[in-house]
């Protein structure tokens, strides 16, 4: 049965929903990059702000943890990758004597990061409606001469309309192969082709009753865009979310 | 209504479905053996096949400028620019002339097939084949490059454990592509 996945839109009367979206996409931008350069203090504090403000969005962290189940593997394989290919102090002795200390702490580094730019982007989807994504890449992309900003922005909004769509279908469609033991086929490139085949089918099945509904409507480029309008608590959140990167960055 | 505008309207939503599925890719991971692989670049060389070089280059850029402003759609769940010019956005950045030219050769050879299916299938391998040289070109000399690793080192980290992945994904993606293109083309 269809359901809806985290990485999804949620209505809700939220600060985040209410926000400005070309105010939001900009902090979004920023704190992304001070994840990518900051330390553990600036780390902790983005994840204890995250902690705080998911449960307020409704998000489950138990649903949450099986939803990424497959990601948090990769995180797992990137730590270990990590672990052993640093050089430095060793840790323990016999055949596990690569796994360093420092490659410990490097690879910890990594993959917070790595899940907070996840969860940080699950943030932004959950709380920004396909329209308002579309419109302030808009208007971030309307000044630069030769570029088909209505396009570009009509894509962008449909690409995230698109991906929880896409990792629904895939989840339903593994149960449904492991429930017929596909798993259990030696052959892995069958086990390729059925699932890349199964959920390619029901896209792209989704995707042209969505193309025929536009249709119908006589969608085209030339559409009036929302009115954004910006408040005072967007201006003050730009300047608190800047100032907040600068701290995670420096400190 | 002129049938131009259905015909792009289906475009670009074909365009960014691939986008999504590219971005998608970087969350599903396929068990093979110990190591799970991802399809990521399986959906960029789609997107050269079915979509053709134009289409297909439209979705890789929009994938990229996600991944740039920071969306968690690179590989392992990463994004933003520091990754977009780490030592693998050479990878990142190969898609996009790896898609136009997979789109570019497998039109062409489309119409040399002339409706065999087989043959069909064949220039399918032999153009995402090319595809998949031109994203080890550049992702390996970009690595090489970024972490000053002599070439035999890079290749063995960043090319030869990913070629059985990569040789089952083309075998897919090949055969994958003719049975969606009919659907496309519908």
């Amino acid at each position: 049965m269809a359901h809806i996945t985290h990485f999804d839109f949620q209505a809700g009367n939220t600060f985040l929903h209410g926000m400005d979206i070309r105010f939001k996409l900009a902090i979004f931008i920023g704190v992304n990059l001070a994840v990518a350069q900051s330390a553990l203090v600036g780390l902790s504090g983005l994840t204890v702000l995250l902690a705080i403000t998911f449960p307020s969005l409704g998000i489950s962290f138990k649903k949450l943890l099986i939803e990424l189940r497959l990601f948090i593997l990769l995180l797992l394989l990137v730590f270990l990758a990590r672990a052993v290919s640093e050089t430095g102090e060793s840790l323990v002795s016999g055949w596990l004597r690569q796994v360093t200390l420092q490659g410990i702490q490097k690879g910890g580094v990594v993959c917070w990061r790595l899940l907070l730019i996840v969860l940080l982007g699950l943030l932004f989807i959950r709380t920004s409606r396909s329209w308002e994504i579309k419109a302030a890449i808009q208007w971030y992309l309307d000044p630069i001469p030769k570029v088909p900003a209505q396009r570009l922005s009509l894509m962008f909004s449909l690409m995230f309309r698109f991906f929880p769509m896409i990792l629904e279908l895939h989840a339903d469609i593994s149960d449904a192969q492991q429930s017929r033991l596909v798993g259990l086929r030696k052959n892995p490139l069958f086990r390729l082709k059925v699932m890349t085949v199964a959920l390619l089918e029901n896209t792209f099945q989704k995707v042209d009753e969505m193309t025929v509904a536009m249709e119908s409507r006589c969608y085209s480029d030339e559409r009036t865009g929302p009115i954004l309008i910006s408040r005072r608590s967007d201006w003050v959140m730009l300047v608190t979310s800047a100032a907040g990167c600068l701290v995670m960055v420096f400190v | 209504m002129s049938t131009e505008r259905p015909i792009q309207l289906r475009s670009t939503v074909y365009a960014s479905l691939f986008a999504a599925l590219i971005s998608a890719g970087a969350f599903i991971a396929f068990p093979l053996g110990p190591v799970p692989i991802v399809l990521q670049n399986m959906f960029v060389l789609l997107a050269g096949v079915l979509l053709g070089w134009k289409w297909g280059a439209a979705s890789v850029l929009i994938y990229l400028l996600a991944g740039a402003v920071g969306f968690p759609v690179f590989s392992a769940g990463r994004g933003g620019l520091a990754h977009l010019f780490g030592p693998t956005g050479g990878y990142l950045m190969s898609y996009l002339p790896a898609v136009v030219i997979v789109g570019a050769v497998s039109g062409y050879l489309f119409t040399l097939a002339a409706g065999n299916r087989k043959k069909e299938i064949y220039f399918n391998i032999l153009s995402m084949i090319l595809g998949s040289v031109i994203v080890y070109a550049i992702g390996v000399s970009w690595l090489k490059v970024v972490t000053g690793l002599s070439w035999g080192k890079v290749i063995a980290v960043g090319m030869l454990p990913f070629l059985i992945g990569d040789g089952l994904k083309i075998g897919a993606a090949a055969y994958i592509a003719e049975i969606v293109r009919p659907r496309m083309k519908a």
